[in-house]
């Protein structure tokens, strides 16, 4: 399950063009994998490293 | 504006009388010739530095660079990934890094940079856009494209001052998609390439 399909887990009323707008997800391609770079959304709060963590083992 | 050539100290030079440069000769601070190739050179001492300053860059050496993705490669849906551009074909001035897909040109001044990636999905394609990044923050986007189609090719360029020893540019990508989002490998497609289009 990767982050952006955690997030949408958590938050699926999110929609594709937030992560264009206010939500920023980043690789840098160096193995360390994928991460939160912004969160700018207006109402909804950004999702703990344990609300992540929960999800972790979920089928993608 | 001026381009460093080079210095050294000068217990290095205390036995030389003179630099020949281009079958002139240099000999005290301030001492100046303009070379065949319409540099002007000025030799000049400060703190018991000698340096030689040239008045420009000349086309053949001002950076360019050409670089394609070798692998096709699978990224996480509307992630900005950076894409590893890990063939060049063009290097001049061996400032492009294929291990980090990273430009950090060795000479200051405002760079043409494009960028371009194709893009698809196994399922659910939402399209792809790319971006070039200067030290890690976006400055050039491309249009989002829709992902009606099977694959979509997204390009972006721009001009971008880089300060010649720590600026650098990358290619990022998003790609949307529910099923295996992924850019291609591509000499023509999936490129990132850019020359110095004057210094400062």
């Amino acid at each position: 399950m990767t982050l952006y399909d955690k997030i949408m887990a958590i938050y699926p009323e999110l929609q594709q063009q937030d992560f264009m707008t206010v939500i920023m997800l980043q690789n840098d391609s160096n193995g360390l994998g994928d991460y939160i770079r912004e969160w700018n959304h207006p109402t909804l709060p950004r999702p703990s490293d344990e609300q992540l963590a929960a999800l972790e083992n979920q089928p993608t | 504006m001026s381009g460093y050539i080079g210095s050294k100290r000068s217990s290095s030079l205390v036995s030389a009388t003179e630099i020949t440069l281009d079958g002139a000769k240099l000999k005290s601070s301030g001492d100046s010739i303009t070379k065949s190739d319409g540099t002007t050179a000025v030799l000049s001492e400060s703190g018991g530095v000698v340096t030689l300053t040239a008045d420009k860059v000349i086309a053949t050496q001002a950076p360019v660079f050409s670089a394609y993705a070798g692998t096709t490669t699978s990224v996480s849906s509307n992630t900005w990934t950076k894409i590893m551009m890990n063939v060049e074909t063009i290097d001049t001035n061996s400032c492009y890094d294929t291990q980090t897909y990273r430009f950090t040109p060795n000479v200051a001044g405002y760079y043409h940079i494009e960028a371009g990636v194709a893009s698809a999905a196994d399922g659910g394609f939402g399209g792809g856009v790319v971006s070039i990044y200067k030290n890690n923050i976006g400055q050039r986007y491309s249009e989002k494209m829709s992902g009606a189609n099977i694959i979509d090719w997204a390009r972006t360029s721009g001009l971008i001052y880089l300060n010649g020893t720590t600026d650098y540019v990358e290619a990022y990508v998003s790609v949307g998609g529910t099923n295996n989002p992924y850019y291609f490998a591509s000499t023509t497609l999936t490129f990132f390439e850019g020359f110095l289009a004057r210094t400062v």
